[in-house]
């Protein structure tokens, strides 16, 4: 990963109060760290920068992404966001350049989670990926797991690639649990198909199998995540639901198989075309048979 | 008519108090700190609540459509507690900046002892040193003494008064805020203690609405969060013109409050958006496939 920055927006972005505020508190960290300064500043970004988002253009936007590996919606940061990343960017500079030791840059960090509002929080959950070495913050994104506030969760869930990269089987799949419990689009989680694993699709399915003994709806989008298994169960419920009366998981199911190779449905698929009555439906499972 | 509640306990109320005050019109609600009826007994306890104003009351007031600010002190009853009081004051600072923060509250006198004047002291130059509103609760007995004793103390501390609300008030202390100094002059509604919605017509009455707030400060004991929406009515009936409902009740409070910087008038014009998730419905399937959640949070910052 090349070096990042968004010192050159966020000089765009900034009024001259702001500027002269961002380059001073800068050369004050530079000259002399100590951590509760550093958090005030963390906190008052708000004051000198705005909610709005930052802007990019789709080429600048796609420059960041090719840098940081991963798709991340950058243009969509508010330029608050963007200006607390940067504070932790430079901070992880800063360690570099050995102006502060590790473990004091690791906990201020943690503490910039800590003490945060729920803003704050999100910036620090998304800005985490960016962070060298960022495994080490991984009982930071425990913590969220946990969390009530749904805008915290998402901040770790959604459009951030740090529970692929760092999250354990166990906490990445609990994140994909809650997110579907919670209404959140799966389509948003980072990384989904490649940390796919056999636990989740068996957390999925005795959750799907609650959801039906108690006759509550079901996400279309859960099809996303099995559409990507191939367990006897997996199989069994997508040849029950291509099937089933329900027109919006018929779509769902057709949806995520088409985007996979498989050829496991071809049969059922066939059979389901002679009656498949929406158009739209019917289209997606001709594209599967007939590619 | 929007309404601003400038100082009410909603982590004490249930979900069914915040669909009542959002229907009845309540847009925004200040959340002060203060005890939670038995001591603390720890400062960690304490820097949970800090945490909890700030964080979880904030997300759960706007599910139900009501903006959530807050004020964070050591309260006056825990300013006798040596246990947690310094560190209290400890944490203050780390958590004065918060997005949600709108100045120092509640503080003032209670019993009346050392104590509690020392740290009323001490946040009342916290308050000055940073700019920032500040809620200064008097006492159930000896209130106009405490009054009084308030009052001098934030003169020799030297607080800008347009920033301090003397909270609390009855007939016998509200003349004395108004004459002696250029601070807000709070009142609480409470069904049985301090103040009555009809004694409240009356004061608005006698003595107009400028620099007159009216809370009704609801929390775990007998109270109402639909107080200043019944005193409200109340003041219809007595004629009382809608133009001076809406200083006490919206333009009053706002106005206290707007120093703190954190308040964003246009956001607040409008409820929270109720329920986040439904920016991620619309296509069932395809939903998540843009990045959904950061429009959403633009939307609702």
């Amino acid at each position: 990963m090349k070096t990042l920055s968004f010192t050159s927006p966020l000089e765009m972005a900034a009024s001259e109060k702001s500027w002269a505020w961002w380059q001073e508190r800068k050369l004050q960290h530079q000259g002399n760290f100590s951590v509760n300064p550093f958090l005030k500043d963390f906190s008052l970004v708000r004051r000198y920068f705005g909610k709005k988002s930052i802007g990019f253009s789709s080429s600048q936007e796609k420059e960041y992404q090719e840098m940081a590996g991963w798709k991340v919606p950058f243009a969509l940061w508010s330029e608050q966001k963007i200006a607390r990343t940067q504070l932790l960017l430079e901070l992880s500079n800063l360690s570099n350049l050995s102006h502060l030791s590790e473990t004091l840059y690791q906990e201020t960090v943690e503490k910039c989670y800590y003490y945060g509002d729920n803003n704050e929080q999100i910036a620090v959950l998304q800005s985490l990926f960016l962070l060298p070495n960022c495994s080490r913050f991984v009982s930071l994104a425990l913590d969220t797991i946990r969390t009530n506030v749904m805008t915290v969760f998402t901040g770790l869930a959604c459009e951030n690639p740090f529970p692929a990269i760092c999250l354990d089987e166990h906490s990445f799949n609990n994140v994909v649990l809650k997110a579907l419990f919670s209404e959140v689009p799966l389509g948003a989680i980072l990384g989904l198909k490649q940390r796919h694993n056999g636990s989740l699709a068996d957390m999925i399915h005795d959750w799907m199998d609650e959801r039906e003994a108690a006759r509550r709806p079901i996400p279309t989008d859960i099809w996303r995540i099995l559409c990507n298994d191939k367990s006897p169960r997996t199989q069994e419920r997508i040849r029950r639901y291509l099937k089933g009366e329900d027109s919006e998981h018929r779509y769902g199911v057709a949806y995520f198989l088409n985007e996979t190779s498989s050829l496991l449905y071809q049969t059922e698929i066939i059979q389901q075309l002679e009656q498949e009555k929406d158009n739209k439906i019917h289209a997606l499972l001709e594209r599967i048979v007939e590619p | 008519m929007k309404i601003f509640d400038p100082h009410i306990h909603m982590t004490a109320r249930t979900t069914d108090d915040y669909v009542a005050m959002a229907q009845a019109g309540i847009v925004a609600v200040c959340e002060p700190a203060f005890w939670l009826g038995q001591p603390r007994t720890h400062v960690g306890t304490y820097e949970d609540y800090l945490k909890t104003i700030i964080g979880w009351e904030r997300f759960r007031a706007s599910q139900f459509g009501v903006h959530h600010f807050c004020t964070i002190a050591l309260n006056p009853r825990e300013a006798n507690n040596s246990k947690i009081a310094q560190g209290v004051m400890e944490l203050l600072p780390l958590y004065l900046h918060k997005e949600s923060v709108l100045g120092i509250g509640e503080i003032g006198f209670d019993d009346m002892t050392a104590d509690e004047e020392k740290y009323l002291r001490l946040q009342l130059e916290l308050a000055k040193e940073h700019s920032l509103p500040v809620i200064v609760h008097t006492p159930h007995r000896n209130k106009k003494k405490g009054t009084e004793r308030s009052i001098a103390i934030m003169k020799e501390v030297g607080n800008q008064e347009e920033l301090v609300v003397i909270d609390h008030n009855t007939e016998e202390t509200l003349p004395i805020v108004l004459e002696q100094t250029n601070c807000w002059a709070g009142h609480t509604i409470y069904p049985q203690t301090k103040m009555s919605r009809n004694r409240m017509v009356g004061l608005v009455q006698k003595y107009g609405v400028e620099r007159i707030l009216i809370n009704s400060s609801a929390d775990w004991g007998v109270s109402d969060p639909l107080n200043s929406i019944k005193t409200i009515q109340l003041m219809r009936e007595a004629s009382i013109s809608e133009k001076q409902i809406e200083t006490l009740f919206w333009d009053n409070p706002v106005q206290f409050y707007l120093p703190s910087g954190n308040l964003d008038l246009k956001e607040i014009q409008t409820p929270p958006q109720i329920d986040q998730r439904k920016f991620w419905e619309g296509n069932s399937v395809l939903r998540g496939q843009t990045p959904l959640v950061e429009t959403n949070q633009e939307e609702s910052e």
